[in-house]
């Protein structure tokens, strides 16, 4: 594992899955790459690697492998935590010099992370559905949103936990992004059908 | 027997002689009865007040104060009932009369008869009262009974006015009731009967001390009028125009006060009065409002003022009235923006069917530029006329109501901003005056026409696109001299500054400066020409700074023969010599130049405008009779189209053909061939070929000037957040809307959900960041 190059990239990243058994398309993955502060998908820096596995108080293989367990456990359910690893996921996700994310790849992280938390109640008090997400993604593909910036990305989560589905807690008149105003606009006009 | 004459001894007094032993209670009441009935039937100077006194004070000193008290209360009583039965029953009204004067008449037997016999008893009473002053000293107060007087009253009201053996009551309220029913009918009656009756109903009490008039009277008196005047309400105002209806409420209040104050009963009349308020006005603002537009219309300035007295008088009134205004100049707002609409499409009278209201809109063919000046114009002169309307009717028929004053304005305010083009038309209005409209004006009536445009101004939230359009009008105005008086140009100026701020006039002043610099250059280049060899051709040349001067939609590219180059590379040099590190750019389409033309007939001194000149010297190479198509022109000169066939049309479609398009028309299209005309004659030498006035523009510079306010406006939102949250480092949300929605205000409104969006664009530059509670954003230094 500890090689001469001062990252590892991506063969190291998924011969790192393969010793860790871990699927490449883990949501676990993405605390590690908190924890493990990697710049990019399927990079690491090897001072990254070595503070934050020190942090995790794991120095074999087999304590990586044992931690991963916890560390999706807290991911599912600890909201101070799933907040860090949500927005880092951001800047982690989008590629150097851009500002956005594509949609395409937004939606695929989200894909991950929100069932995730929703399940593990990382999201509470939110009563938001996995299901009810995919309204979410149509009126993103709707209205040709083409890509997602960091406050549209940081301000969906903090939607999903204070409106509940029916919009009935949301105001207009308040600070939230305009495409979630848009998007609350949209979803009552498509309420039944999407 | 004879006394002698001298006696010894003690003289004795003897004790008076008895008087007869004193009468017994029984006769001396006997004796008192009698008095008193014959106090009762009027005989009473026959009789001595003393002796009665006596009889009186006698029987209580006696002890026998309840037999006197009881005594004379039988006989009041008595008496009651005798005057009941002799003069008040048997006039009670048979139903058998119907028309009103019979009824007055029967009735007023009636009252006059009850008031006589009140009469009567009261002077009674008032004689009782002070023959039995001792009684009512000695033994009334201690065994808690009413004095006489009171005593007599109230047997009054015991035995007439509430009889349980007569139904008096019953037919004195309804007796009094319909005479005043019947007064208000519009006959006259006898009015001081009804008024004695009421009188009487005002002086008793009843044992708890409520006035009888209060229990007996005035609520029936009060129902009374309410469904009076309900009915009247509903009828008149079927009848009644509304004018009409108002005096009739201003006369029925005058007389109802009248007749409540000296006929009934003064306390009554607020209580009345909110009746037929509320049964005369309240109950039919709306239908009363409906004559406001026929007044409006015809500026009935004596009816305003009676229909706004009227409903001030109740709370909903001058509320809705001031809807109902608002409604009026709504309506009138919206035909005259239509209006303008209407005739701003050149070609549209073709179509259009006649007015059917003939108002007088002539539909002369004009040419494309009276069009415009005739549709602006016509739009502020119109909203000038209908507020001056409405000031006038404020003033003299709405008594200055400032709540009124305040909804014209909101009126006005409002469907001046529906029209999109107000900003526009209001430039283009002010144009034309200090064109040509101001000339021969004192200097006091330039200013009143200024000033009421600038109240217009007032009303536009779009102050910026005003801007936009007053810089180009008065560009053009400066550049082609147009300007009828400096002095006005400076007055409206000022006056703008006054209303806008000094940063909305400092480029319009600018450009004055601009003018007034190029006129001293233009001085010093004389000079300067006179040193070297100048140029074949005269220049005249105005410099200007290009931040303060508006970007002109006309491209300016055209290739300048090499005559006019050559003038142009001479004062350059100058100026570039007095000014290091400037550049000039020529913009050839804002100019224009004086050229002698040789026709056949003679020569003429023609103005044209640059572009102009520069296509007829095309034609010097063209031989005589020969053609020139619009292409070649294009190629030749590089003039755009849009300006290319504005000035071929100016050349060869309008009043001075100077040259001949074929085929002829009034418009230009690309296909078309021009060539001079040889045979072009004038009466005058002198001759200038209209250069293409300010008009109202088209849909596609109207869109692309849109666009660029727009744009504008973005920064100007993006700089005032800047600077506010700059200066504020933290604040919420709404409290930052709000802030920056007062800051624009004098430019624009602002709409909300954009300021949101370019609050979002700052984040994403990373000027701003939200709050911590997401409801606030943060100053990134």
């Amino acid at each position: 594992l500890e090689s001469d190059v001062d990252s590892i990239l991506v063969d190291g990243t998924l011969r790192l899955c393969q010793d860790l058994s871990v699927d490449p398309e883990d949501v676990v993955l993405l605390a590690v790459a908190f924890e493990l502060k990697c710049p990019a998908v399927a990079e690491f820096s090897r001072e990254g690697w070595l503070t934050g596995w020190t942090n995790l108080r794991c120095d074999t293989v087999q304590a990586m492998q044992a931690i991963l367990p916890q560390l999706r456990t807290k991911l599912a359910s600890d909201a101070a935590y799933f907040q860090q690893v949500y927005s880092a996921t951001f800047d982690f996700a989008k590629s150097a010099g851009q500002r956005s994310l594509p949609l395409e790849t937004a939606e695929s992280f989200w894909g991950l992370l929100l069932p995730h938390g929703i399940r593990g109640g990382a999201l509470a008090p939110s009563t938001w559905t996995v299901t009810q997400l995919s309204s979410w993604y149509a009126f993103l593909h709707d209205t040709k949103v083409k890509g997602v910036s960091k406050d549209t990305w940081s301000m969906l989560l903090e939607f999903l936990k204070t409106v509940d589905p029916q919009f009935t807690a949301y105001d207009e008149e308040a600070a939230w992004p305009s495409i979630i105003d848009d998007y609350v606009a949209w979803a009552r006009e498509h309420a039944g059908s999407v | 027997m004879s006394v002698p004459a001298y006696r010894k001894g003690k003289t004795k007094i003897k004790p008076p002689r008895a008087r007869p032993a004193e009468a017994s209670s029984p006769d001396i009441w006997n004796l008192l009865s009698s008095a008193i009935r014959e106090i009762h039937n009027h005989n009473a100077s026959k009789l001595s007040f003393e002796e009665i006194y006596r009889y009186a004070y006698n029987l209580v000193i006696q002890k026998h104060g309840e037999l006197l008290y009881n005594g004379v209360k039988g006989l009041v009583r008595d008496n009651l009932d005798r005057l009941a039965r002799e003069k008040i029953v048997p006039l009670f009204p048979t139903s058998g009369a119907s028309e009103p004067m019979q009824q007055s008449n029967e009735g007023e037997r009636l009252l006059k008869s009850v008031k006589d016999v009140w009469e009567d008893h009261c002077s009674c009473s008032t004689k009782l009262k002070a023959v039995l002053t001792y009684m009512d000293r000695s033994y009334t107060e201690s065994a808690g009974v009413l004095p006489t007087y009171d005593m007599s009253l109230r047997l009054f009201l015991e035995r007439i006015v509430h009889s349980s053996q007569y139904p008096i009551q019953r037919h004195l309220v309804a007796t009094l009731l319909n005479q005043i029913r019947i007064e208000r009918e519009g006959y006259t009656i006898n009015q001081s009967s009804v008024k004695g009756c009421i009188l009487i109903f005002l002086t008793l009490n009843d044992e708890s001390q409520k006035q009888v008039y209060k229990t007996d009277f005035e609520p029936l008196f009060l129902d009374e009028s309410a469904q009076f005047y309900k009915a009247e309400g509903n009828s008149l105002t079927g009848i009644l125009s509304v004018p009409e209806y108002l005096q009739r409420v201003e006369t029925r209040l005058t007389s109802e006060e009248n007749r409540t104050n000296f006929m009934i009963c003064a306390a009554s009349w607020d209580r009345l009065r909110a009746i037929i308020e509320e049964h005369l006005i309240t109950n039919h603002v709306q239908t009363v409002l409906g004559g406001l537009e026929a007044m409006v219309e015809h500026d009935n300035i004596n009816d305003l003022s009676r229909l706004y007295r009227v409903l001030s008088m109740v709370p909903t009134g001058i509320p809705s009235l001031r809807r109902a205004l608002k409604d009026s100049i709504a309506q009138r707002g919206k035909e005259i923006n239509d209006a303008s609409l209407r005739i701003g499409q050149p070609d549209g009278d073709a179509d259009e069917p006649t007015d059917p209201k003939g108002k007088g809109k002539a539909k002369e063919k004009i040419g494309a530029a009276g069009y415009a000046q005739n549709v602006a114009h016509k739009w502020v002169e119109d909203v000038l006329a209908l507020k001056d309307k409405f000031d006038l009717m404020l003033k003299l028929g709405l008594n200055a109501d400032v709540g009124i004053q305040a909804s014209i304005f909101e009126a006005f305010e409002s469907f001046i901003n529906l029209n999109p083009k107000a900003p526009e038309y209001i430039s283009l209005f002010i144009d034309e005056n200090l064109k040509k409209g101001l000339k021969g004006k004192t200097d006091d009536e330039v200013d009143a026409v200024l000033d009421k445009t600038i109240t217009i101004f007032r009303f536009v939230t779009e102050k910026d696109v005003f801007e936009r359009y007053y810089k180009t009008h008065l560009a053009k105005r400066l550049l082609h001299g147009r300007s009828v008086s400096d002095d006005a140009e400076r007055g409206m100026l000022a006056k703008l500054k006054i209303e806008c701020g000094f940063q909305f006039t400092q480029k319009l002043e600018g450009m004055f400066n601009d003018m007034k610099t190029s006129a001293d250059a233009a001085q010093a280049y004389k000079e300067y020409l006179s040193t070297t060899d100048g140029p074949e051709v005269e220049l005249d040349v105005t410099v200007m700074t290009s931040t303060f001067w508006p970007v002109m939609h006309t491209e300016s590219a055209c290739l300048l023969p090499t005559i006019m180059t050559r003038a142009c590379k001479s004062y350059e040099a100058f100026y570039l010599a007095r000014h290091s590190g400037r550049r000039l750019t020529w913009q050839p389409s804002l100019g224009n130049a004086d050229v002698r033309v040789q026709f056949k007939a003679r020569s003429h001194d023609l103005n044209v405008s640059t572009l102009a000149l520069v296509i007829l010297l095309l034609f010097e190479d063209v031989p005589d009779g020969g053609r020139l198509s619009y292409q070649q022109i294009k190629e030749a000169t590089s003039i755009a189209d849009v300006e290319l066939s504005r000035n071929l049309q100016s050349l060869a479609c309008a009043k001075f053909k100077v040259l001949r398009k074929h085929p002829a028309g009034r418009d230009v299209s690309q296909d078309d061939e021009f060539s001079f005309n040889d045979g072009f004659t004038a009466p005058l030498q002198r001759i200038k070929i209209a250069m293409i006035a300010a008009r109202v523009e088209g849909k596609d510079e109207t869109r692309e000037t849109r666009a660029h306010i727009e744009e504008e406006r973005k920064h100007q939102t993006e700089a005032c957040i800047v600077r506010i949250m700059k200066d504020r480092k933290t604040m919420g949300h709404n409290d930052l809307i709000n802030e920056v929605t007062r800051q624009l205000a004098p430019r624009f409104q602002p709409n909300p959900v954009n300021i949101k969006k370019r609050i979002e664009a700052l984040i994403e530059r990373e000027y701003l960041a939200r709050g911590d509670d997401r409801k606030s954003y943060n100053y990134l230094a």
